[in-house]
């Protein structure tokens, strides 16, 4: 009787030899086949591995030179004062007359009605008149700027107290958000006067006299050199 | 010849492919259905086995064999798997079967390898690993990704399988000799 455990049928399907030769059919050319594999250079492969990484290197550079060449440009728009169209400076020592009439251009917006300091003094404004005088505010897009709070002041407060001054704060504006513009970006280009339009604005008469534009010699008119000026009349009329 | 195949030496890496790789391809068959695909798990399995031999202890020849055998059993697993062909459903555990005593006389080791290869892919890995290499069912289990009982009930369906195969086959065997 045959034994039939395990160890039997290993022998049975591991002996190359039980099976006469009909195992593999063309040796040399599988050996090739591997040779070929193990022998072939992976250049190609090593040369795209190359580029991909310069190429990915060069756009992580340039990623990093934008983003920080625009952080620099938001820091620097940030930082600079914003921008005066028309500006009225404080130079009364009432302080809630400079809201009233001089700052209203610039705080209308913000300032609580109920805001009174009636007993600061004009010699005690120094620092908040400067405060203001460096802000240059936009008056047309006023509701659209970051809100200038002040919050109300006791009438025992003085204006050298350093608490009236920094109980001004600036509210984030909950509103669209709008592009800061330079000074130099306002209006249209001023263009230089010339030497003739400088003369004529400070000498108009005598430069029109000396153009000959309205000079009309009336004689018989009572003036006391003779000469009368006037407008130029329509011949229409 | 290993110290020069680990060198890089084509010559000795060539003697060692003309020595082992009939063993190697019955491996092989013994797993993968068709010759096609032997010949490629053979040749990704060598290549292999030269790539990584730098890193290779010798201790004698068994030890090279062994290491090959391995590199290639997990080539076939790798490549069963690859084409989706390898799901063995979990089974309960079934009581053990045994192989018929005087079949295995009967037939050649071709008719048997044949018949080995016939099993469907989940009963045959499970014989191939258990019964031909020596794997017990908790590494089987744990190679395949498969209960220990699944292993073991899927053991026995093929050996019930193989029992039929090989008395019919040795039938026929028996009958073709008698005439």
């Amino acid at each position: 009787m045959q034994d039939n455990s395990p160890n039997n049928w290993k022998i049975l399907l591991e002996d190359p030899q039980r099976f006469q030769g009909e195992i593999l059919s063309d040796k040399n050319e599988l050996w090739e086949r591997i040779y070929h594999r193990l022998h072939k250079k992976p250049q190609r492969k090593v040369l795209v591995w190359y580029w991909t990484a310069a190429c990915l290197l060069i756009v992580t550079i340039i990623t990093v030179v934008v983003f920080i060449s625009k952080g620099k440009t938001h820091n620097r728009v940030v930082s600079e004062p914003a921008i005066v169209k028309t500006f009225m400076p404080v130079e009364t020592g009432n302080l809630s007359n400079a809201n009233e009439n001089n700052g209203e251009n610039v705080m209308s917006q913000s300032t609580p009605k109920n805001h009174t300091a009636g007993t600061i003094q004009k010699n005690n404004l120094p620092a908040l008149k400067k405060s203001i005088n460096t802000k240059y505010i936009i008056d047309s897009t006023m509701n659209q700027l970051p809100q200038l709070v002040i919050t109300p002041i006791t009438p025992t407060t003085t204006a050298n107290d350093s608490s009236a001054v920094s109980s001004i704060t600036i509210a984030p504006s909950s509103k669209k958000k709008l592009r800061v513009v330079h000074l130099n970006e306002i209006g249209q280009p001023v263009e230089e006067p010339t030497v003739n339009n400088r003369f004529a604005e400070k000498h108009g008469l005598a430069w029109r006299i000396i153009n000959g534009e309205n000079y009309n010699p009336v004689y018989g008119s009572s003036t006391n050199n003779g000469l009368i000026l006037t407008k130029p009349r329509s011949t229409s009329n | 010849m290993i110290r020069e195949a680990k060198k890089g030496s084509a010559a000795a890496q060539k003697c060692l492919f003309d020595l082992l790789s009939d063993k190697m391809m019955l491996v092989c068959r013994r797993y993968v259905k068709t010759d096609e695909d032997s010949e490629e798990i053979l040749l990704d399995g060598f290549y292999q086995f030269f790539k990584n031999l730098s890193s290779f202890n010798y201790h004698g020849e068994a030890s090279v064999y062994a290491w090959l055998k391995k590199i290639m059993i997990n080539e076939c697993l790798m490549f069963l798997r690859s084409r989706h062909s390898f799901i063995i459903a979990t089974e309960q555990q079934s009581e053990e079967i045994p192989l018929p005593d005087d079949a295995l006389n009967k037939l050649s080791a071709s008719e048997i390898l044949n018949l080995v290869i016939e099993l469907p892919v989940g009963y045959r890995t499970v014989f191939n690993l258990h019964v031909i290499e020596g794997f017990a069912h908790k590494e089987i289990a744990r190679m395949l990704n498969i209960a220990e009982g699944t292993s073991k009930s899927q053991l026995n369906k093929a050996k019930l399988l193989l029992q039929k195969n090989l008395i019919k086959n040795g039938n026929d065997y028996a009958r073709q000799q008698s005439k």
